[in-house]
């Protein structure tokens, strides 16, 4: 139950970021299905860290923070485009290089 | 007094007169422990990818502490340099976790389980045996390899500690 509540929550976040990205550059975003898990950080982060392990050290992160009464929470999204998306991205928004 | 060295990713490193080696965060990545308990002399190797021919991007120079056919033979012979004897060094091996759900991705589909087989086959091409092994499943360990005793202790979020 609680976990399945934190990965709808990311989901939701994910999803909406997703959603103001392809907005704003115009591009069509296809998201799939999100697996979620808890762990250490280096642990889980090595799942990217091997896929990019060649190609790129570039992401983006968003940090957030979520309120409710006095509780409040923070929390990180880390972005990790793949190197082709990535120039998509900032091509659409005339950052291209 | 022993220190504690920090081996990172796509690192490797040896231990000697009780120092301990340490990896922290294994994930998909595997953690390859070699001992020579005469000489009293540990290695520790943290490998991300299984072979260098097959991920290696020819546009960067090829970290070799990063593959696992390139890797451990490097430690090895940091070892023997130091003293080792190699038909004394016994392996632990441990990590190779599969952290997420499996993704379509073929290029790195099950690529713990694949550095885990990559492992094992270059540690039986040096001939190397496997005394220990705690590989797979889906959670993190850190893990820690005394120059005194040879024994791997790993550590994981909520599953618990082992000693091999």
């Amino acid at each position: 139950m609680d976990k399945s509540t934190i990965q709808e929550v990311g989901n939701i976040m994910a999803g909406s970021y997703v959603n103001a990205m392809s907005s704003l550059t115009g591009l069509t975003i296809d998201v799939s299905i999100p697996t979620m898990n808890v762990d250490m950080a280096g642990a889980l982060l090595s799942v990217p860290a091997i896929y990019y392990a060649n190609i790129s050290d570039k992401i983006i992160v968003i940090e957030d923070e979520f309120g409710h009464d006095q509780v409040g929470a923070s929390s990180h999204i880390l972005l990790i485009p793949e190197v082709d998306g990535l120039k998509k991205i900032m091509d659409s928004l005339g950052l291209g290089s | 007094m022993s220190k504690t060295i920090v081996v990172g990713i796509s690192d490797y490193n040896i231990a000697i007169g009780g120092d301990i080696l340490v990896t922290y965060a294994l994930g998909s990545c595997v953690g390859i422990c070699l001992y020579d308990p005469v000489a009293k002399i540990a290695g520790l190797s943290h490998i991300m990818l299984p072979t260098i021919t097959e991920f290696s991007d020819s546009r960067f120079a090829a970290q070799y502490g990063k593959y696992a056919d390139t890797a451990i033979e490097l430690l090895m012979q940091k070892m023997i340099n130091s003293g080792a004897v190699k038909i004394r060094i016994r392996a632990k091996i441990a990590g190779g976790a599969q952290m997420f759900a499996p993704i379509n991705n073929a290029n790195i589909a099950g690529i713990g389980e694949r550095n885990v087989i990559a492992v094992k086959k270059e540690l039986a091409r040096l001939k190397i045996p496997i005394v220990a092994e705690d590989t797979g499943k889906n959670y993190g360990r850190t893990l820690y390899i005394g120059s005194d005793d040879g024994l791997m202790r790993i550590k994981s979020v909520n599953k618990g500690e082992w000693v091999y």
